[in-house]
């Protein structure tokens, strides 16, 4: 068991994740607060804790901001319970979405990556074209690789960003495809 | 592609629902599960909502065609008498039940879609510093669903059917032009309230401008300018304006 973070490192933690404008990931915090002499020494696991423990406490006092695990690293975000006063706030009222077949196709390709056009099309029955070229500019997916095989296709997966827009820590975090059969089969 | 030059707004079906979608539509209105489903008594549905496509001026992809040939070889061998001709039995079951694998999984995609939607929806309401594009949605507890074509076209096919009695004499779809057709709707959607769908279909109109507005309706659902839910599976059909959407279902 390590200790209970110091209110220092929190503090200091808390800070940082403030101040940065993306996820920033466990590693590069615990080599900023050495570099800043929080700490004597990058401790991840020290850090790990301290992130886990400043959201606890952000709860128990009923802070409007909370800390989230997005694409493997840590961010600070307003309560999803306040949504209504940034919305109010930055003028937004307007939902942008993706389509459902735009959808269909980041499902397959965040499930079966890397993944061929050719693959994508055969579960879907028809050109993903259109999709992955919408996604591609997104940058919610991109070229991995290309595949050994004859006309050496390209491969495609998803990126950071497919995981920051859908509130995800890591690929796994996914639900499992024999979710979907249960509920199937219900 | 002549006619796609000559009318901008021609629209083609498999570019926002394929051909297993429709295939999906019509397995699930059997209310059995899809594995169940003996595929060769629903030819006659399928090649059916094909026809009815093809009257309404919708051109579907190559690929509906394929599945329709499919369909058609496993009824005609359900109906052979097959002692005599043993056309390789299995090769014929492994056909079907590689359509029905298709169908299973692409059914499995669609859920795993709507579920990243949801997944979106709730990631949009939490917002981060310098955030320039957010999301989010209305939250209101109706359990809505939103419509796929063949739903619309169901629906679309009884507003047809309740018209062949009065319609005299037809009168070319280039009287209506689809362009007009949809400005109309778009106007009646801006004033915030969500039409329902057969309100969009004025009584006594002649054929032209009711498909005219249908295939208008079809594209703006394409371009995302407007979305349609249905309260619950049988439910009235209701058009939204695509930035003012009921909650997603799960």
């Amino acid at each position: 068991m390590a200790p209970l973070p110091d209110a220092k490192l929190m503090a200091a933690i808390e800070a940082a994740l403030y101040a940065a404008d993306q996820p920033v990931d466990p590693e590069r915090l615990a080599e900023v607060l050495a570099k800043a002499r929080v700490t004597a020494v990058a401790d991840v696991a020290a850090v790990q804790a301290a992130c886990l423990h400043l959201e606890d406490r952000l709860r128990e006092v009923g802070s409007g901001l909370q800390v989230f695990e997005i694409a493997g690293g840590y961010r600070l975000g307003t309560r999803p319970a306040l949504d209504d006063v940034i919305r109010v706030l930055r003028h937004v009222e307007r939902p942008s979405r993706l389509s459902i077949p735009v959808l269909e196709t980041l499902a397959i390709v965040a499930y079966r990556q890397p993944a061929t056009t050719a693959e994508v099309q055969a579960i879907r029955g028809r050109d993903p074209g259109a999709s992955l070229r919408r996604l591609r500019d997104m940058r919610l997916v991109r070229v991995t690789g290309r595949r050994r095989t004859v006309g050496r296709p390209f491969t495609y997966g998803t990126t950071d960003k497919f995981l920051e827009l859908f509130g995800l820590r890591d690929l796994e975090e996914l639900p499992a495809p024999e979710e979907f059969q249960e509920l199937l089969e219900a | 592609m002549d006619s796609e030059a000559a009318d901008p707004f021609h629209v083609r079906v498999g570019e926002f629902e394929g051909a297993l979608d429709l295939l999906l539509h019509l397995v699930r209105r059997h209310e059995v599960p899809i594995e169940d489903v003996p595929l060769a008594e629903i030819t006659a549905e399928y090649v059916q909502t094909l026809e009815f496509l093809a009257t309404i001026d919708l051109e579907p992809a190559a690929e509906f065609l394929e599945v329709a040939a499919t369909l058609l070889r496993l009824k005609a061998r359900s109906l052979l008498p097959r002692p005599e001709a043993p056309e390789d039995p299995l090769a014929a079951a492994a056909e079907e039940s590689a359509l029905l694998q298709q169908l299973v999984e692409h059914q499995v995609v669609r859920m795993a879609a709507r579920r990243l939607r949801h997944r979106e929806a709730r990631a949009a309401a939490v917002w981060f510093r310098g955030e320039p594009e957010p999301g989010g949605v209305e939250a209101t507890e109706e359990e809505v669903v939103e419509v796929d074509l063949f739903a619309l076209v169901t629906a679309f096919k009884s507003v047809l059917a309740g018209l062949e009695e009065s319609a005299t004499f037809e009168i070319s779809r280039e009287d209506y032009p689809v362009a007009a057709s949809r400005d109309e709707i778009c106007a009646r959607v801006a004033g915030g309230q969500p039409v329902p769908f057969l309100d969009l279909f004025e009584r006594g109109a002649p054929r032209g401008k009711l498909i005219s507005t249908f295939l208008a309706l079809l594209e703006l659902i394409r371009s995302a300018e407007v979305r349609a839910f249905q309260d619950g599976p049988f439910g009235t059909i209701l058009i939204f304006p695509a930035d003012d959407v009921p909650p997603d279902e799960d």
